[in-house]
C-alpha cells in the first residue's frame, strides 16, 4: 500500500473520525427525512451508543489497515434507518412516487455503497495485498454510483418540494339512549 | 468466525460472492419497492377514480331533487294559490259595485276568507322551505317540535334529547343537519316499521354528533354504500351530498344487542352562532 506518509496515531484518528463522521451524515439525512417520533428517537439513541463505541475503540484498539468493526457496525445501523425510511414512506398515502422524493436517491446510494463496500472492508484486514488490490476497485465502483445517486437526489430535490400528511384517528363520545 | 479461517482463495470467494450478493440483494430490494408502491399508487387512482364516479352520482342527484322541489313548489303554487286568488278576483268582479249591499258585504267576506287561506297556504309553503322554529329558536327546537309533530299523530313513539347544545351552530349549517334528520326521519317513517324513534345530540373533542335510534327495519353501512353508488336511494345521496358541504360524515350500524339501528351524523364544531 505504499510508503507510510503519516504517524501511525494520526492516521488511526483519521479512520475513526471518517467512520464517525459518515455515520453521523448518513444518520442524520434519515433523521432528518423521518417524521415516525419513534424512529427518530431510535436513531438518536443508536447513535449516541455508536459514539460511545467510537470513543471504547479509539481508547483501546490500535491501527490496523482499516477500522473494520466500526464500519460493519455502521452498516448495519443505517441500514435499519433506511428500512425505518422505506416502512414509513410505505405506510404514507401521499399518492407521490418513491422515486420522486430526493432521500430515496440517496437511500438507494448509501444501499449500495454500503452493501458493496460491506464484505471487503470487514474483511480487510484479513486480505493480502494482492486481495486487495484485485477487490479494491468494487468499492471505487459501488462509490462511483453512490456519487451519482446523490447527484440524483440533489435535481429531484431541485424538482420536487416533499409535502407528506398524515390521518388523524376518530372519536365518538357516548350518544346511548339516555 | 469462518472467514477469518479461511484460505485466501476462500475469502476472495467470499468476498466475490458476498459483495455480488449485497450488490444483487440490494438491487433487488429497490426493485421490489418500487414495483409494490406503483402497484399500491394504481390501486389508489382506482379508488379516487371511482370516488370521482361517485361525486359525479351525488351531484346528479342533489340537481335532480332540488329540480323535483322547484317542480313541487311550482306545483303548490300553480295549483293551490293560483285558483284561490282567481277566485277571490272572481268575488271582487267589477259587477260587484252594481249589487245590493248584502251580496256586496258576502262578496267581500267570502274573497277576504279564500285572501286568508292563501296567506296560510303560502305561510305553509315558505315553512317547509325554512322551518320558522329553526331559524328563530335553533336545531333543538326545531328538531323537538318535529318529534313532538311525529309523536302527536300516535302512530310512533318519537323522542329526542340534546345533551350539548348551548351555544347555536352556524345557520346554514343548522339547516343542513335539519334536512339530513328531516330525510331520515322520512325514510324510518316509510320503510322501517318501527314502533319508536330515538335522538340523541352530543358534543366531543370539536366534532358534533347526532344519533338516531330505531327499533324498525334499517341499514347498515354496507347498504348505505351499495344504494349511495346505484341509481336508487336519490334520498341517501341527497344526505351524502348534504353532509359533504359541511364535511360531515355519516354511519349506519346496527346496535350490539341487534335490536336497534344506529345513524350517527358527525361533523365538525364550528364556532358559535352570531
Amino acid at each position: 500500500m505504499g510508503k507510510e506518509r503519516l504517524p501511525k496515531n494520526l492516521k488511526f484518528y483519521i479512520q475513526t473520525f471518517y467512520t464517525t463522521f459518515e455515520y453521523c451524515a448518513f444518520a442524520f439525512i434519515f433523521w432528518y427525512n423521518l417524521e415516525t417520533k419513534k424512529f427518530k428517537k431510535i436513531i438518536l439513541a443508536l447513535s449516541s451508543l455508536f459514539l460511545l463505541f467510537q470513543a471504547y475503540y479509539l481508547l483501546t484498539q490500535d491501527l490496523k489497515l482499516l477500522d473494520s468493526i466500526p464500519i460493519g457496525i455502521e452498516t448495519i445501523l443505517v441500514f435499519i434507518y433506511i428500512a425505518f425510511f422505506f416502512y414509513e414512506f410505505s405506510k404514507k398515502l401521499t399518492g407521490e412516487y418513491i422515486y420522486n422524493h430526493y432521500c430515496f436517491w440517496l437511500a438507494v446510494g448509501i444501499l449500495l455503497y454500503l452493501g458493496g463496500s460491506f464484505f471487503f472492508y470487514i474483511l480487510i484486514n484479513h486480505l493480502s495485498i494482492e486481495q486487495i488490490e484485485a477487490f479494491g476497485y468494487l468499492t471505487y465502483i459501488v462509490e462511483l454510483i453512490k456519487n451519482v445517486l446523490f447527484i440524483v437526489a440533489l435535481f429531484v430535490y431541485e424538482k420536487n418540494p416533499v409535502n407528506l400528511n398524515r390521518s388523524k384517528p376518530l372519536n365518538i363520545p357516548n350518544l346511548d339512549m339516555i | 468466525m469462518f472467514f477469518l479461517q479461511a484460505t485466501k482463495s476462500g475469502v476472495s470467494t467470499v468476498l466475490f460472492l458476498g459483495t455480488l450478493g449485497m450488490v444483487v440483494l440490494t438491487v433487488a430490494l429497490i426493485v421490489f419497492i418500487i414495483m409494490h408502491q406503483r402497484r399500491v399508487l394504481r390501486f389508489q387512482k382506482k379508488l379516487q377514480q371511482m370516488e370521482q364516479e361517485q361525486q359525479k352520482i351525488l351531484l346528479n342527484a342533489s340537481i335532480k331533487l332540488q329540480e323535483e322541489e322547484r317542480q313541487r313548489l311550482a306545483a303548490d303554487l300553480h295549483d293551490d294559490a293560483g285558483p284561490l286568488l282567481a277566485t277571490a278576483r272572481l268575488y271582487l268582479n267589477e259587477n260587484l259595485v252594481n249589487q245590493d249591499k248584502a251580496t256586496q258585504l258576502q262578496s267581500i267576506f267570502q274573497a277576504r276568507q279564500i285572501i286568508d287561506d292563501t296567506i296560510q297556504l303560502v305561510r305553509n309553503i315558505s315553512h317547509s322551505l325554512m322551518p320558522p322554529t329553526l331559524k328563530n329558536f335553533g336545531l333543538e327546537s326545531a328538531i323537538n317540535d318535529l318529534f313532538q309533530k311525529i309523536s302527536g299523530s300516535g302512530t310512533i313513539n318519537a323522542s329526542c334529547r340534546f345533551h350539548e347544545y348551548k351555544e347555536r351552530l352556524k345557520e346554514e349549517k343548522e339547516l343542513i343537519i335539519f334536512r339530513v334528520v328531516q330525510e331520515l326521519i322520512n325514510n324510518i317513517l316509510k320503510h322501517s316499521n318501527s314502533s319508536f324513534i330515538h335522538l340523541t345530540q352530543n358534543v366531543h373533542a370539536d366534532k358534533f354528533y347526532l344519533r338516531i335510534h330505531h327499533d324498525g327495519r334499517g341499514l347498515v353501512q354496507a347498504d348505505f354504500e351499495k344504494l349511495n353508488k346505484s341509481n336508487v336511494g336519490l334520498g341517501l345521496k341527497n344526505i351524502t351530498s348534504r353532509l359533504r358541504v359541511v364535511q360531515g360524515n355519516i354511519n349506519f350500524e346496527k346496535d350490539i344487542s341487534q335490536t336497534y339501528y344506529k345513524v350517527t351524523i358527525e361533523l365538525p364544531k364550528d364556532e358559535p352562532y352570531q
